[in-house]
């Protein structure tokens, strides 16, 4: 018979899935009270975190303040810096030689609160005559100076414009580490899991290690990545392939250094679009790092460094690359009896849209907000969770693919299979078709946790220069007046921040030296 | 423009400071530095607020003075009009700095922009390359007003650890102009000093710090004295 109360989880793996939710379990069940659960986090000394992940949404800045991580501190030891949103290089049409087009999805829209008054119907008028990254939102123009998003006074995690971070993802999991076990209560073991015990229903029991024998638990996070060591090979959950529809199943990664400590620091990611993936371009305080994801069916390995580095250019010369490769899909079930897979054990999409450490956060958030004390109660969450992390994982799924479907670019096979509607998620191909006549509203994300909501698709749909024709329905769009004077304002807002803001370099040196004011 | 050097007995051995009872180098000054050891005897004229350092972020605590940058109320034509003069006023053009953040030693450093300091007037700094006792003095003194400051950002990290601060927006209407509002200060939140558990309250009074708050929270009176003075 089994003890009737979950008392003991134990996390399988580190890295930044299993030590980031470790922290927001810790903090939400309130570790170290009486009568509160233990956490146990079981890292390999021997295997290396993958660390790809080095974009977070701005939901990190809740995250790391609600368990309790000075700002400051927390970014000069993961070299970090302000992300406010990505700029998309190439991906609209096939470009000339030589020449390079780009828009920007920002992380805040000033004045633009596209849920209360929509620009984009104005904006599709000729309102505003600039591109529509920059028409709705000061941000797009405060990424293009390379200028931070506050200033030194500004309080730790508080923002003039919305922000998220760049950071090295090996340096956050050490990080997140010594808060967990130093600040958080949370049991650190060092060990290899060797065999998973099950009971006889097929709940996990225990796992027998190497170094540190037998750890058993009542519940059981999998962190171990695409192994998924306790999920997937223990439990047998299959997975999911969405290669159908996302192509980019390796990735290529180089740290390239700065030329001068004093280089320009880019405030957003830079995704560059290139004849079978894309790039990313992420500056971190020290270095930037680099890297190529591509369709192994569109491009050898080989092909694919040549591209890496002929798009870093003379930095590149001497450098190594990394070859990471990617299992896209999801699971059939992210939790099933008593474990839960959280990270890439779950679930793993590409990195653009840095979707999966916002996804880790939102999975441990969930678990921590519904976790059953009681072993009955189980079955319950369960369904919940698998249900609504399907939907969020499909959404995503969408949302990545929009970058692709809608664009123009015809000039390779990827680029033509990309737009091939047997590729396209009907759910996507329906919500187009709308979109092709109606611009997006609000009623389009009416999910309570939509992973992208509308500001996001308006921003790629028109930076991609989608064509919605809503010439039959002129009438229903009569407040062109305010539509200009929100246009105006945005504009304003734009000067007066050019002249407040530091330069992202600027204000990441001196949070280094002097951290942030706590309030 | 303000510049700070080093003083050195080769290369400033024929300098003078000279001594200004009116204090005129405050007279755009709407906030000026104040040390904890200080606030007991400031309260009793002038408003203590902590403001944030626009180079650094770290809070300052000040005596508020005027109530616009480049504004102040404490001094006219005849000179500084406050009861209380605070420390770094009766310093200048001196100031006492650490070499490094670790260091135990100071170092004396002159603002070499103010008039004071010269080659004409007023008492000399060094006599056969040594500091003469004027210089030492008022070295003393900024060494005095350094380790007060010191002890002042110690005193604000434990009200940060508290959360005993609190932004204050004061809002002003001048006669015959629009109101504005005075941003960037803080005060001590005295809802929260009062929620406080018997521990951290035992914690403040272990580092000597209810006077001063006490003093912070007192000096909040001289507000509506300093807009007094606008008329």
């Amino acid at each position: 018979m089994l003890k009737p109360t979950l008392d003991d989880i134990v996390i399988v793996g580190g890295g930044t899935a299993g030590w980031l939710t470790a922290a927001i379990l810790a903090k939400k069940l309130n570790v170290g009270a009486a009568g509160s659960v233990q956490i146990t986090v079981i890292e390999s000394p021997d295997i290396p975190i993958i660390g790809v992940g080095e974009g977070t949404w701005p939901t990190m800045r809740t995250t790391l303040q609600s368990v309790g991580v000075d700002e400051g501190e927390f970014m000069r030891e993961c070299d970090a810096t302000f992300k406010q949103g990505a700029e998309f290089v190439n991906w609209q049409h096939t470009p000339a030689a030589g020449e390079t087009h780009s828009y920007f999805h920002p992380l805040s829209a000033v004045f633009h609160s596209s849920y209360d008054f929509n620009l984009a119907p104005y904006w599709l008028q000729g309102v505003s005559e600039l591109p529509y990254d920059l028409a709705v939102a000061s941000q797009s123009r405060i990424c293009q100076l390379g200028l931070a998003p506050k200033k030194i006074t500004t309080a730790a995690y508080s923002a003039l414009q919305n922000y998220a971070y760049h950071f090295n993802a090996v340096k956050f999991a050490a990080f997140m580490k010594k808060h967990c076990t130093e600040k958080l209560a949370v049991r650190f073991i060092a060990a290899n899991v060797q065999q998973v015990r099950q009971h006889s229903c097929g709940a996990i029991a225990g796992v027998l290690t190497d170094s540190a024998g037998e750890i058993n638990g009542d519940f059981f996070v999998d962190c171990t990545g695409s192994k998924a060591l306790l999920l997937g090979e223990a439990l047998g959950v299959g997975w999911h392939s969405i290669n159908d529809v996302i192509f980019n199943d390796t990735a290529l990664a180089m740290q390239v250094p700065y030329p001068t400590a004093d280089w320009p620091i880019a405030t957003h990611t830079i995704a560059t679009a290139h004849e079978a993936g894309w790039t990313w371009d992420i500056g971190l305080h020290n270095r930037r790092g680099v890297g190529y994801v591509y369709s192994s069916a569109h491009s050898s390995d080989e092909r694919a460094e040549q591209i890496l580095r002929q798009h870093i250019g003379d930095q590149a010369e001497g450098l190594e690359a990394r070859k990471i490769k990617l299992n896209l899909g999801y699971r059939q079930k992210f939790w099933q009896h008593n474990c839960v897979a959280i990270g890439m054990s779950a679930a793993f999409i590409e990195p653009l849209e840095a979707s999966a450490i916002f996804l880790i956060e939102a999975a441990a958030n969930m678990l921590a907000e519904q976790f059953p004390r009681s072993r009955a109660a189980l079955g319950f969450v369960e369904q919940k969770f698998n249900d609504t992390f399907k939907l969020r994982w499909d959404k995503s799924i969408d949302f990545i693919k929009l970058h692709y479907c809608i664009s123009q670019r015809r000039d390779t096979a990827y680029w033509v299979d990309n737009c091939a509607d047997s590729s396209i998620p009907e759910s996507l191909q329906q919500r187009l078709a709308h979109w092709r006549l109606h611009p997006p509203g609000k009623y389009d994300f009416d999910y309570a946790f939509e992973p992208f909501v509308l500001d996001s698709y308006l921003f790629v749909l028109y930076g991609m220069k989608f064509n919605t024709d809503i010439r039959h329905n002129l009438s229903s769009y009569p407040d062109k007046q305010r539509a200009q004077q929100l246009f105006a304002d945005i504009d304003r807002t734009t000067a007066l921040l050019q002249q407040q803001l530091p330069t992202h370099r600027e204000l990441i040196d001196k949070v280094y030296r002097y951290g942030l004011p706590k309030v | 423009m303000t510049n700070i050097v080093a003083l050195d007995s080769q290369q400033h051995q024929h300098y003078k400071l000279s001594e200004d009872k009116l204090f005129s180098h405050t007279r755009t000054a709407h906030i000026l530095p104040l040390a904890v050891t200080e606030f007991v005897a400031a309260a009793v004229s002038l408003p203590i607020v902590f403001v944030k350092d626009s180079t650094t972020g770290q809070f300052r605590a000040c005596a508020l003075t005027g109530l616009q940058p480049g504004q102040n109320l404490c001094w006219q034509e005849s000179g500084w009009q406050a009861a209380y003069i605070p420390l770094a006023v009766r310093n200048y053009p001196l100031l006492a700095l650490k070499p490094e953040a670790q260091s135990d030693d100071y170092i004396i450093a002159v603002d070499t922009g103010s008039e004071l300091f010269n080659q004409q007037s007023g008492q000399a700094l060094f006599a056969a390359d040594k500091g003469t006792d004027y210089l030492q003095q008022r070295a003393r003194s900024a060494i005095n007003q350094a380790h007060g400051i010191g002890l002042t950002q110690q005193f604000i990290n434990r009200l940060l650890a508290l959360e005993l601060l609190v932004a204050r927006t004061l809002t002003l209407t001048p006669k015959g102009a629009e109101p504005y509002e005075l941003t960037g200060m803080y005060g001590i939140d005295e809802q929260r000093l009062a929620q406080l558990t018997a521990e951290q309250w035992l914690s403040l009074r272990a580092n000597n710090d209810l006077l001063a708050i006490h003093a912070v929270l007192m000096s909040m009176a001289q507000l509506p004295l300093l807009v007094a003075r606008l008329a």
